[in-house]
């Protein structure tokens, strides 16, 4: 992620305002994906996905015990799929992210092309492979 | 084992603390997690929902019950009974009470505090035994009157901290001052003077006064109000004290009956039990040390059955039956403890000559007899179980998904209560199907019964009426109504029949057990009854109350029922709310005399006579009705039936009034 990040790679040519503007979306949509995959880290490590395991049949053994497992086990599946949800969720907004900041460059480079002033090092495209490979 | 058994749950209770302390941190956790700051992101909704849902259920489904578990008696008697856990070979016990882990932990504990407060009790037993006989002023009456007075004082009937703390208090001075002079007196190797009533009645005193101490109905409830401490000394010097009684007992060379009596009234006691046995020092060449080994020899690598039969007089027939009661635990894990219980039941109770190693086999011999004819009735037993679970696996696929009706239900509720406690140990499995298996392994009767869900169905759909939720809640209660060593004892004073105390032993686990699959079934459709039969939470709750109440658990003689109707007998449950019932009237009544038939207690006429409210015929018909009724009830040949039945006949001829109150007989007695 962090290879993808931030805007300064577009910092050295002169942005025109939709640009800006799609510059910030992507900046937001990188923040959101971060906050989601630290949630899901979060979750995972969780002491709760520990619970069951010592929760077992040794330690707790009744009808009552084994309906109290059995509802946390399903509610700890929801919430294991919520968090690769979360990841997947993320994972699209960084796609689209990278969208974003492939559009700009793009729109950067015909500038280029036609007059408009670029650095000396160019411009860092982003690999539109990469946006689909993920 | 390192868990706690009670009622059908198991837990281990370091194990439960840990887990109490891990909940609530993963509350504390997800608590965070599911902070405001997170909610700004529609994308971690379904996350954010999840995790509170979890911790919901950990608040309000796993908290209270891990918070239940650690209010449980058994679970603070846990650590207090570690403390006096000192024999290794107590496992038994041990792995009824607790972890023996932890109990290796607090070992050194243990011992400097047995060191340090048992100083005086510990050396009475080894003082007693090298020690002359003391003539005292101290009587066997004295101790009595001092046992007596501790256990009829009505104020410590209403403070029951400060009675254990006198008592305890008594024990104390009882080490040197007060009980060693009357033991003195027995002898430190015997004879105790067991024909001496003053001396049999003394030790039964005491003895009564140690069990209810440790009443095994109310097990360990004294720890809930006890500081550890005090209860690990009492324990421990109770239990010393004990021994000595037992010791003397068993080294009474007179063998007279009220010594095997005294023995017996221990052997069948638990709770007794417990104190005694990590105390008990076995006499050599006694009956008991030898049944001892030959508990031992079952475990031995090089048991063989020749061994057993010649050198422990086990038969080969007898051998399996035996061994099956020594492996058992629950309904027979006080016999399986208790050498003591073993030599009285089979046949031993009077103690073999010390030494003789015939006089032992032949009393064992004769104990196999007995035995033998246990195996046959267990075979009974065991036909009479395969043809309940037939029933049952009929019946509970039968009743599927279908809403009962009243008449179906109690009809249903009538035929499961006198079989419940065959099924008992069926109802909790999961298994699809039961295969019982009788005495040769050869024999097997399998029988298919539904998945628990579908019994447990079964059985939460005939508790939608109300009669029926009653029928079994007293056929359940009646199996657990007696307590154990009273009708043990009972029993051994009666017939000192084998299969007899067997069955009693076997019908009060087993009863336990359908109380709680009953309750589990309450449990699993009080909201499929609710949601689904329309019964409302009121009534779901009076099952609850029902279920749970003392005439489910608790000692109580159902023929007083007889004499309450139906709303009276849910306001003494304490059932607040009226059920939801059609009527009380007659039908209900005789739900009830149905389930007393079957349980067969006898029935109060003239209180059921007074309650279906026909005192409006002569009393002098009623009296020569129920005269006759009382000879019905008497006669034991058809002749005689035949001869009341038609001079009954003939009143009610004469006033058809009679009709009613004899049919409710009929229905309710199966007299007539």
């Amino acid at each position: 992620m962090s290879s993808h990040n931030n805007s300064p790679a577009f910092g050295a040519r002169s942005l025109t305002g939709p640009d800006l503007v799609l510059s910030g979306e992507a900046a937001a949509l990188r923040a959101r994906a971060q906050n989601l995959r630290r949630l899901a880290a979060e979750i995972r490590a969780s002491p709760v996905m520990n619970l069951l395991g010592l929760a077992d049949l040794q330690t707790w053994n009744s009808p009552r015990a084994e309906a109290c497992r059995h509802q946390l086990s399903l509610q700890i599946s929801a919430a294991q799929q919520a968090t690769d949800e979360l990841d997947m969720i993320a994972r699209r907004l960084e796609e689209q992210a990278l969208e974003i900041e492939y559009a700009i460059a793009q729109q950067a480079a015909a500038l280029g092309a036609t007059g408009i002033s670029t650095t000396s090092h160019g411009l860092t495209s982003p690999n539109p492979a990469h946006i689909h490979r993920r | 084992m390192s868990t706690v058994h009670n009622n059908s749950m198991m837990f281990d209770p370091v194990r439960i603390t840990r887990l109490h302390l891990r909940t609530t941190e993963a509350i504390d956790a997800l608590q965070r997690i599911c902070g405001p700051d997170r909610r700004f992101d529609p994308g971690a909704d379904h996350a954010i929902a999840c995790c509170q849902q979890i911790s919901v259920t950990l608040s309000e489904m796993w908290l209270p019950m891990l918070r239940e578990i650690m209010a449980l008696h058994s679970f603070s008697h846990y650590e207090i009974v570690l403390r006096t856990e000192v024999t290794p070979s107590l496992s038994h016990y041990s792995s009824r009470f607790g972890s023996r882990s932890a109990g290796r932990v607090r070992a050194i504990e243990m011992r400097r505090e047995r060191a340090r407060r048992s100083a005086e009790v510990s050396c009475l037993a080894p003082w007693l035994r090298r020690a002359p006989h003391h003539q005292t002023s101290w009587t066997w009456a004295d101790l009595q009157t001092t046992l007596n007075d501790l256990n009829t004082s009505a104020h410590m009937r209403t403070d029951p901290t400060s009675q254990v703390r006198q008592l305890l208090s008594y024990q104390r001075s009882i080490t040197s001052e007060v009980l060693s002079h009357p033991l003195a007196a027995l002898g430190a190797n015997g004879p105790a003077d067991m024909k001496n009533p003053e001396v049999v009645t003394t030790i039964r005193s005491l003895l009564e006064t140690f069990h209810w101490i440790f009443d095994s109905t109310n097990s360990s409830w004294i720890a809930r109000f006890l500081p550890p401490e005090e209860f690990a000394e009492f324990h421990e010097s109770s239990g010393e004290t004990l021994a000595i009684i037992i010791n003397l007992v068993l080294s009474d060379m007179d063998e007279t009956m009220p010594a095997n009596d005294v023995l017996i009234s221990i052997a069948t006691n638990p709770a007794l039990l417990a104190l005694i046995e990590p105390h008990l020092e076995l006499l050599d060449n006694t009956a008991i040390s030898f049944l001892t080994s030959t508990i031992l020899e079952f475990d031995s690598p090089v048991s063989s059955p020749e061994r057993l039969n010649t050198e422990h007089g086990v038969t080969a027939t007898a051998a399996p039956f035996l061994r099956e009661i020594l492996n058992r635990e629950g309904g027979y894990g006080a016999l399986a403890a208790s050498p003591a219980a073993m030599a009285a039941l089979v046949g031993n109770r009077r103690l073999p000559e010390r030494g003789s190693a015939t006089a032992i086999r032949d009393a064992l011999n004769a104990g196999s007899a007995r035995l033998e004819r246990g195996i046959s009735a267990r075979r009974l037993e065991q036909e009479r179980k395969v043809e309940a679970l037939e029933f049952l696996a009929t019946y509970s696929e039968m009743v599927g998904d279908q809403t009962l009706t009243p008449q179906v239900s109690r009809f249903l509720a009538l035929s499961f209560a006198p079989i419940l406690n065959d099924l008992a140990p069926y109802l909790d499995r999961e298994h699809l199907v039961v295969t019982v298996q009788f005495d040769d392994p050869s024999e097997l009767a399998t029988v298919p019964i539904g998945p628990r869900q579908q019994v447990a169905s079964a059985f939460g759909r005939i508790m939608n009426d109300a009669e029926s939720q009653l029928i079994l809640g007293m056929a359940a209660g009646q199996i657990v109504a007696e307590r154990p060593d009273a009708a043990a004892r009972e029993l051994l004073a009666s017939d000192r029949d084998i299969d007899a105390v067997w069955y009693l032993q076997s019908e009060l686990a087993l009863g336990q057990q359908v109380l709680n699959f009953l309750a589990d079934s309450r449990d699993a459709h009080n909201d499929h009854l609710t949601f689904e039969h329309g019964m409302s939470t009121a009534r779901a709750k009076n099952v609850v109350n029902l279920l749970t109440s003392p005439i489910a658990v608790g000692p109580i003689h159902l023929n007083t029922l007889t004499n309450l109707s139906f709303p009276a007998l849910l306001a003494a449950l304490g059932v607040d709310t009226p059920p939801e019932v059609p009527s009380f009237g007659l039908d209900s009544d005789l739900a009830i005399l149905h389930t007393v038939t079957a349980l067969r207690v006898p029935l109060d006429y003239p209180a059921l006579r007074k309650r279906l409210g026909v005192d409006d015929v002569p009393t002098k018909v009623w009296q020569e009705i129920e005269t006759l009724l009382a000879r019905l009830n008497e006669a034991t040949t058809p002749e005689v039936r035949n001869e009341v039945m038609s001079q009954i006949t003939a009143h009610v001829h004469k006033d058809p009034s009679l009709q009613g109150y004899l049919n409710a007989m009929r229905t309710g007695s199966g007299a007539l």
